[in-house]
């Protein structure tokens, strides 16, 4: 295992649990770019599944971690289904659950002996989308609107091969390009 | 209040109990079997009765080494020619599919037993028919899986309606078949009501549990247990979250 992976791979005492390598790097460029300081790891999971379930075994695990966080795309399929995944999972622990997920991201706790866990639905806890979006809204106006033409454009001369729900990805990825040099 | 500073030496099979008398009812509270000095102090009564009024279930235990051999072969000698010894054989296949027959023999080699009732009764030994070859085999060669599978399985068998403490259920068991052996354990004591307690420190052991039980949800339960000061905490399984921990390699033990 290299150290790039294994950065994505911290198993802390607070820990925030993602989807993939690109959420994890986000994160830490996000961080480094406000300064946070390095309180956390970040845990790659593999893919959303792999977060729900890591999520439920670390929770009762011998001498668990004091905090979870947990970052997730709003699909699959929507931002009410995800929210109804999360709470299904954790049916069985005493965390109570807002019907919605908050607006600044949902924190809960038991009381219990369970580790406090955060939640950040990707792009922004209120509408379903996924992290490109969250990235989109950071970039540069008028390149970002450039790139989405060039993505237009190339779909319908049908030179694309991205899924409908992949548009945001083709998007930002083609922003990235653009950034490059 | 009745204190008994000396037991006598023919009531050592006595066991003493803290009762609680209230009006016509008597509660047992918990056994005394420290130092009877240490409760004089308690108001109660004490109450001593036999041994055998107390478990009135049928058990059998499989401690980390096994069963004693005489043990293995009393339990043996109530399983042969009845219908259970067909699913010992049954079971012990799982390992070998060669495997057709069991019987306990004097065991010859060791002819230095000091007389001769203590040779008939400590010195008989399992042996199997291989299907292809004459002449029966001692169980032990055949390897620890095969042997602690037989263990676990003759005493289980012996255990009809009651229950069957097995102490690290994987010992001598190879990982691979481990699933194997939780699935005749599931299937068998589920057929002949026996309850099934297993320790384990043995992640491939509850890997082979958990993949058992997804398949019969209704019949198992897993339980970690932790020193937690001078208690002993429980924390309780679901079979969902036992799977989640084993696909995602976080620690459950």
């Amino acid at each position: 295992m290299n150290s790039m992976s294994d950065i994505c791979r911290q198993d802390t005492e607070k820990v925030l649990l993602v989807e993939g390598d690109n959420d994890c790097h986000v994160v830490m460029a996000l961080c480094a770019a406000h300064a946070v300081p390095e309180t956390f790891g970040i845990y790659q999971c593999g893919s959303d599944i792999g977060v729900l379930k890591r999520l439920n075994a670390l929770i009762v695990r011998p001498n668990p971690p004091q905090v979870i966080g947990v970052m997730l795309d709003a699909d699959n399929p929507s931002l009410a289904g995800r929210w109804n995944s999360i709470r299904g999972k954790l049916r069985h622990y005493s965390y109570t659950f807002p019907t919605t997920p908050q607006v600044n991201g949902t924190v809960v706790e038991s009381g219990l002996d369970e580790p406090k866990l955060g939640f950040w639905l990707m792009p922004n806890n209120q509408d379903s989308g996924m992290l490109e979006d969250f990235c989109a809204a950071l970039a540069e106006p008028a390149s970002l609107a450039f790139a989405q033409e060039r993505v237009e454009q190339a779909s319908r001369k049908n030179l694309t091969s991205f899924k409908a729900v992949h548009r945001s990805k083709a998007i930002i990825h083609t922003y990235s390009c653009s950034q490059l040099g | 209040m009745e204190i008994f500073d000396n037991f006598d030496e023919d009531l050592s099979d006595i066991e003493v109990f803290l009762i609680a008398e209230e009006g016509d009812r008597t509660r047992r509270l918990f056994r005394l079997d420290r130092d009877v000095r240490s409760i004089r102090r308690t108001s109660s009564r004490m109450l001593y009765e036999r041994q055998e009024a107390e478990f009135k279930y049928t058990w059998q235990v499989v401690s980390t080494t096994n069963m004693p051999n005489r043990k293995l072969a009393a339990l043996w000698d109530l399983t042969s020619l009845t219908d259970l010894e067909s699913e010992v054989i049954a079971a012990l296949r799982l390992i070998d599919e060669r495997v057709s027959g069991v019987a306990f023999v004097e065991d010859v080699s060791r002819g230095n037993a000091s007389n001769f009732r203590d040779r008939e009764i400590d010195n008989r030994i399992p042996l199997v028919k291989i299907k292809g070859i004459d002449e029966p085999l001692p169980l032990k060669s055949m390897g620890d899986s095969i042997t602690r599978l037989f263990h676990v399985i003759v005493a289980l068998v012996n255990a009809r309606n009651g229950l069957l403490l097995i102490d690290e259920f994987e010992n001598g068991l190879h990982w691979s078949v481990q699933p194997k052996v939780w699935n005749i354990v599931f299937q068998l004591s589920e057929r002949l009501n026996v309850q099934v307690f297993a320790t384990t420190h043995s992640r491939d052991c509850i890997e082979g549990f958990d993949s058992t039980w997804n398949k019969y949800p209704e019949l198992g339960t897993f339980f970690r247990l932790d020193a937690k000061d001078t208690f002993i905490k429980a924390t309780e399984y679901t079979s969902e979250t036992l799977t989640d921990a084993i696909d995602m390699d976080v620690e459950v033990r």
